[in-house]
């Protein structure tokens, strides 16, 4: 699977476009003119969702203005390194939702090191216990700031 | 020379065995929060802030701004081995420090950094020590006008000396600008483009200074106006979907009596935090205690 430089460049000005569009939207809720007391809170923001769109229609603009030059933006094995690093990354986002910071961390940092450095899996065990145990001194007790916990740890009494 | 003579007198309570080895312990926190990136030298200093209640005020200071400096070059750790930057201020160092590291030299590079760090920290507090009056009464004339022309070339310098597309530089500031105005609106006290998404936290959280009702936007028989606090009328009663809270009284009975207030402070400077509640919940005088507050403060802006 090979995608060139310019469908590469039209899909991220459309998805920056898109986002553009959102943050105009979102600000439309809270006003968008000059109320009586200065600005409404959505006018900036509103503004720069506007350029967001100015500036992906004028990227997308380039791509097309330069044609296919047949550059290849990733092919089959560059795909294949990037999703081996950014899918664990959203399985961790998602699982720390659910299970809470530690345990993803933990799981993720035991599966990185096991699968992905291929180290055995008992130094992958004592690199994720060690480094969540450290991370869990440093943030819930000297600095007493309370992550995200999740169903398990709250069920052992600790949230 | 005034001036000198305090920054002297200054040393003189600083370079003492202890407060040495409080900076050592305040370096070496702000390397890990500096090699975070995301994470700081300001966002460590105020966590670090809890640590140092406990503390002598001299402490307290120096090992905060140990922990800040150490930050600062934190950021540069990174910088140099993976050239991605853990602090803003440490981009510089990745144009040669990175290049240094792939050439085998990482550890002369991280070296340099460390005294280079070392000694323009040196330099600058020297500096700003002789120089402070003066530059307190330059700055006093610095109004908003000037922060927007500085502002405003600082970007107009991003989208002019980017090297590639100009509209490709100008969409990622700006999302980037988008980004920043996600959440409460320091103006007004509306949230901005979150889309009510923080809606469902927000029903077990204190009304928050933002929480007025007077946009028509926000009918009051939509959202419920103002936001109830959890146990006001119930005086703490057990809420059904926390079943394993019902002991906290009991627990925090005896807890530090400081504790809701330290909180409370919290909860004004914008931080959330969930123990606050747990408090609540269990405490029913803290209520009053807030009240009293935000009649004090009510009673502040009268006057003002």
């Amino acid at each position: 699977m090979i995608v060139s430089r310019n469908a590469a460049e039209l899909v991220t000005a459309s998805a920056t476009a898109a986002a553009g569009a959102l943050v105009c939207y979102g600000s439309l809720e809270n006003g968008v003119s000059w109320g009586a007391s200065g600005p409404e809170p959505g006018y900036f923001p509103f503004y720069v969702g506007c350029l967001i769109i100015l500036g992906s229609a004028g990227a997308a603009v380039q791509a097309l203005w330069r044609g296919g030059t047949g550059e290849i933006f990733a092919d089959g094995e560059n795909i294949r390194t990037v999703a081996a690093f950014l899918l664990p990354l959203i399985a961790l986002a998602a699982l720390s939702q659910w299970l809470g910071l530690y345990i993803a961390m933990a799981l993720y940092l035991f599966f990185a090191v096991w699968l992905g450095a291929k180290r055995t899996a008992l130094s992958a065990f004592l690199i994720a216990a060690i480094t969540t145990g450290v991370n869990f001194v440093i943030f819930e007790i000297l600095f007493t700031v309370p992550l995200l916990k999740g169903p398990v740890l709250e069920y052992f009494g600790i949230y | 020379m005034g001036n000198f003579g305090q920054l002297m007198d200054g040393f003189a309570v600083a370079l003492s065995t202890h407060h040495v080895l409080i900076m050592i312990i305040g370096v070496l926190l702000g390397l890990v929060v500096g090699v975070l990136p995301g994470l700081g030298a300001p966002n460590g200093v105020s966590l670090l802030l809890p640590l140092t209640f406990g503390m002598d005020p001299i402490s307290a200071i120096i090992l905060l701004t140990s922990m800040y400096w150490g930050a600062l070059f934190g950021g540069s750790t990174t910088s140099i081995l993976f050239n991605i930057p853990g602090e803003p201020s440490s981009v510089a160092t990745t144009f040669d420090g990175y290049p240094m590291a792939r050439q085998g030299e990482a550890l002369r590079a991280l070296t340099l950094a460390f005294g280079s760090a070392g000694i323009g920290a040196m330099t600058g507090v020297v500096v700003i020590t002789l120089l402070s009056g003066w530059v307190a009464q330059f700055a006093l004339r610095f109004g908003a006008a000037e922060y927007f022309a500085v502002y405003f070339m600082a970007f107009a310098s991003f989208i002019g000396m980017s090297g590639g597309s100009p509209f490709k530089t100008l969409v990622s500031m700006m999302l980037g600008f988008a980004c920043a105005t996600i959440g409460m609106d320091t103006i007004s006290g509306e949230s901005r483009l979150t889309f009510e998404w923080d809606a469902p936290h927000r029903r077990r959280q204190l009304p928050h200074r933002g929480d007025r009702p007077v946009r028509p936007r926000r009918a009051a028989d939509h959202h419920g106006g103002r936001r109830q606090v959890p146990g006001r009328e119930g005086q703490a009663q057990p809420v059904d979907d926390l079943p394993h809270h019902r002991g906290a009284p009991a627990l925090l009975g005896d807890a530090d009596p400081q504790r809701p207030d330290r909180l409370l402070d919290g909860h004004h400077a914008g931080r959330t935090d969930r123990r606050l509640l747990h408090e609540l919940r269990a405490r029913p005088p803290v209520l009053q205690a807030r009240r009293e507050l935000r009649q004090g403060r009510a009673r502040g802006r009268r006057r003002a």
